[in-house]
């Protein structure tokens, strides 16, 4: 057979690329290990300690498949939302429903539209799935609900990604004017709403949820504050009839037996989440000061994570090298004008101190 | 709503995984579930992880585990993908090798997680029916074939075809042979070196069963490095968890552990297979953890669905399938543990005299 004619045309077109670096890769082609890492928005302050005493008894039946259904998980999610239970699906991560989502509503060639600089996973999988990105700019460091809206019903995309509060800017929506936003969208498009760092955002940016012949898919996750981006635990919450369309294309089986115990575990332990969003609050004030010392602005931040701003895409660049030089694991907005900042995880005392007094010594050298 | 959704899923059925009662007391033989746990030292392993690294993403390269991969089965690492349970890579090698309406075939029945896949994808599903012995259908080999899947040892039959079978398989077919080896550590088969011999072949493998891992979703694929490239186009990027990546390092460091459980299974399984043929059942001749058992004549007045029910009434647990119509007087059994198999037996023994 000709193998060079086996992968699907889409598969052919794809690059070689992955959305991005992992820290594992910077520290295999250096040789070192990073010293901080906080350029991936984990959040360290670790895990809930009824989540890991819930984990390790479940570690005693992993010969088992684990539950399919996910049942008890969703029905506690639904109980903590105040949904049906038909309104809540479990992936293993918002980045695999991501993929789903668009597998789902997606034929090759449909459109779909983002923002310049928003997740770049989501891009890869519209890619992937043979999709067509059509993007709005950012305004004032926000994502341009107007602008996404103009362009949504100039090309009538099959979906619409807006990430509320924001990655990798950190800035939020007020929910009146998403709800405006959603009311307003084309009725073939579905938004898909990205809420990895709710569990940090304001009041004002909390839209009610109401999944009900809504158009729009909630998407949450253990991987911020509850600390288990490892175990790989996002949530959709949206229409029953999307989530019954998504049970029929799911990986059944994709949320381990350990990692359901834990999520289970750490919804039940609200105090945890508490103290890490209260420890984020502080944290960034932290950084706030610190920025103000330096004479550089920090975007003001709903999330685990703050931008920092350096200037121009060029100075923080460099700064990204310095850092690395330094051990440092920092990323950076992709895209122009967001790439005149650093983005940098938001953690505990101990590591921002660490952090201010490196960022003090490497700042100068930039330029 | 509905007619927002591509056309083909709209239009396709959900896949039913087999049952699984999460509370306890059940003997579970429904499955394909090990029966032995896995070795103390990957609990332990695992229990450690369960800490607050887990705050952080796991390796989307799983370099550490494809190294071992590599070390264990001889196998270069770049010829290896891993995933999240083998159903996540039989996904993965649909959307690399198959667009929309490609054919895609296997001989039928197997494997029942094919057909879904496949309908998602929106590519067309050729199953090619297996002579009654379950050994190779002559017409497998068809024209215009993206994909080729073979699970070997088959399920439900418990089947293995032999090395120069597949090969020879591999040789004719249009684009991509899948052989699934999800149970043959249950066998004295295995067909890792084709990917060294062929272009166009794809080794599939879990931890799911020899390994007893079948709650953290382990599944590792063999191909050429070109084929792997492609499929790691397609691949979401965080797909394995850092739990899984603890637990399926630390299995394979006791990798005698699943070989020493995997021949008890085969042993059990010796014994289970002679006493159903005593019983009037016909058994395949089965190289994975579990059997398929035909009602035979000598058990006229039985039914299998009766059966099942029956066994469910005693708290163990079988698999009934209803479809397709030549399966509808068996019954697949998991081989459990000795005293599981004895229950079982005994259930039977009385079943059958009643």
């Amino acid at each position: 057979m000709s193998v060079e004619r086996s992968f699907t045309r889409i598969v052919e077109s794809l690059p070689p690329t992955i959305p991005f670096v992992a820290p594992e890769a910077l520290e295999r082609q250096r040789g070192r290990a990073l010293q901080l890492r906080i350029g991936a928005n984990e959040s360290n302050f670790g895990l809930s300690p009824m989540a890991r005493a819930a984990m390790v008894q479940a570690v005693d039946k992993i010969h088992w498949y684990n539950d399919p259904e996910g049942f008890e998980l969703r029905q506690a999610l639904a109980a903590e939302l105040d949904v049906d239970m038909s309104a809540v699906a479990l992936g293993a991560g918002i980045d695999e429903l991501l993929g789903l989502m668009v597998r789902l509503f997606v034929e090759p060639g449909e459109t779909v539209v983002t923002s310049f600089g928003a997740y770049p996973t989501f891009n890869y999988h519209v890619e992937g799935y043979g999709g067509v990105l059509h993007k709005a700019p950012y305004r004032e460091d926000r994502e341009d609900l107007d602008a996404l809206l103009a362009l949504a019903q100039k090309v009538q995309p099959k979906l619409v990604y807006v990430a509320n509060p924001d990655n990798p800017m950190g800035t939020w929506q007020n929910a009146d004017a998403l709800q405006n936003f959603i009311e307003a969208l084309p009725s073939a498009s579905i938004l898909l709403l990205d809420e990895a760092y709710v569990d940090f955002a304001p009041e004002e940016a909390l839209l009610p949820l109401a999944p009900d012949g809504a158009r729009v898919v909630r998407l949450r996750t253990f991987s911020k504050a509850h600390g288990m981006a490892g175990a790989r635990i996002g949530y959709a919450v949206a229409d029953k009839e999307i989530i019954a369309a998504l049970d029929k294309i799911r990986n059944h089986f994709g949320v381990n037996r350990v990692a359901q115990a834990g999520a289970l575990a750490s919804l039940a332990d609200r105090a945890f989440v508490l103290s890490v969003v209260k420890q984020v609050e502080e944290g960034k004030k932290a950084y706030a000061a610190l920025a103000r010392e330096l004479g550089i602005e920090m975007i003001p931040s709903a999330t685990n994570f703050v931008a920092l701003d350096i200037g121009s895409g060029e100075r923080a660049r460099a700064l990204l090298q310095a850092l690395l030089a330094r051990d440092v694991f920092v990323r950076m907005p992709g895209v122009a004008p967001l790439d005149r900042c650093i983005r940098l995880t938001v953690g505990p005392a101990t590591e921002r101190k660490v952090f201010a007094e490196i960022l003090r010594e490497v700042l100068p050298q930039v330029g | 709503m509905s007619k927002l959704f591509r056309n083909n899923i709209a239009a396709m059925r959900g896949y039913i995984p087999g049952e699984q009662p999460q509370d306890s007391g059940y003997i579970k033989l429904n499955t394909n579930e090990n029966p032995y746990p896995p070795p103390p030292a990957v609990l332990t392993r695992l229990r450690d992880a369960c800490n607050g690294d887990l705050r952080l993403y796991p390796d989307p390269d799983a370099h550490v585990l494809r190294a071992k991969l590599g070390e264990v089965f001889s196998v270069d690492s770049q010829q290896i993908i891993v995933g999240n349970g083998s159903d996540e890579l039989l996904n993965i090698i649909i959307r690399s090798f198959a667009g929309e309406g490609d054919k895609i075939v296997y001989p039928n029945p197997t494997y029942g997680y094919y057909k879904p896949l496949i309908d998602i994808q929106g590519a067309t599903a050729v199953p090619v029916e297996f002579p009654a012995d379950y050994s190779l259908p002559n017409d497998l080999a068809v024209p215009g074939a993206r994909i080729t899947f073979l699970a070997n040892p088959n399920g439900p039959s418990g089947t293995l075809l032999p090395y120069s079978q597949v090969a020879a398989l591999c040789a004719r077919i249009d684009g991509v042979l899948v052989v699934d080896e999800a149970y043959v550590d249950f066998s004295q088969g295995g067909c890792i070196r084709l990917i060294d011999e062929h272009r166009n072949a794809i080794v599939v493998r879990t931890m799911s069963k020899s390994f007893s891992l079948a709650g953290m979703r382990i599944g590792f694929a063999f191909a050429p490095a070109e084929l792997i490239t492609g499929m790691w186009k397609v691949k979401d990027h965080y797909n394995l968890n850092r739990l899984s990546l603890v637990a399926a390092e630390a299995a394979l460091e006791n990798i005698d552990v699943m070989r020493a459980h995997a021949a008890r299974v085969c042993e059990t399984r010796q014994r289970l297979s002679g006493r159903l043929f005593e019983l009037g059942f016909y058994v395949w001749d089965s190289q994975a953890n579990f059997l398929l058992a035909r009602i035979g004549e000598s058990l006229a007045g039985h039914d299998a669905a009766t059966l099942y029910a029956q066994l469910k009434e005693r708290r163990i647990l079988v698999r009934y399938f209803q479809n397709p119509p030549r399966l509808a007087d068996c019954l697949r059994i998991s081989i459990g543990t000795d005293a599981e198999t004895d229950a079982l037996l005994a259930a039977l023994e009385e079943l059958l005299a009643a």
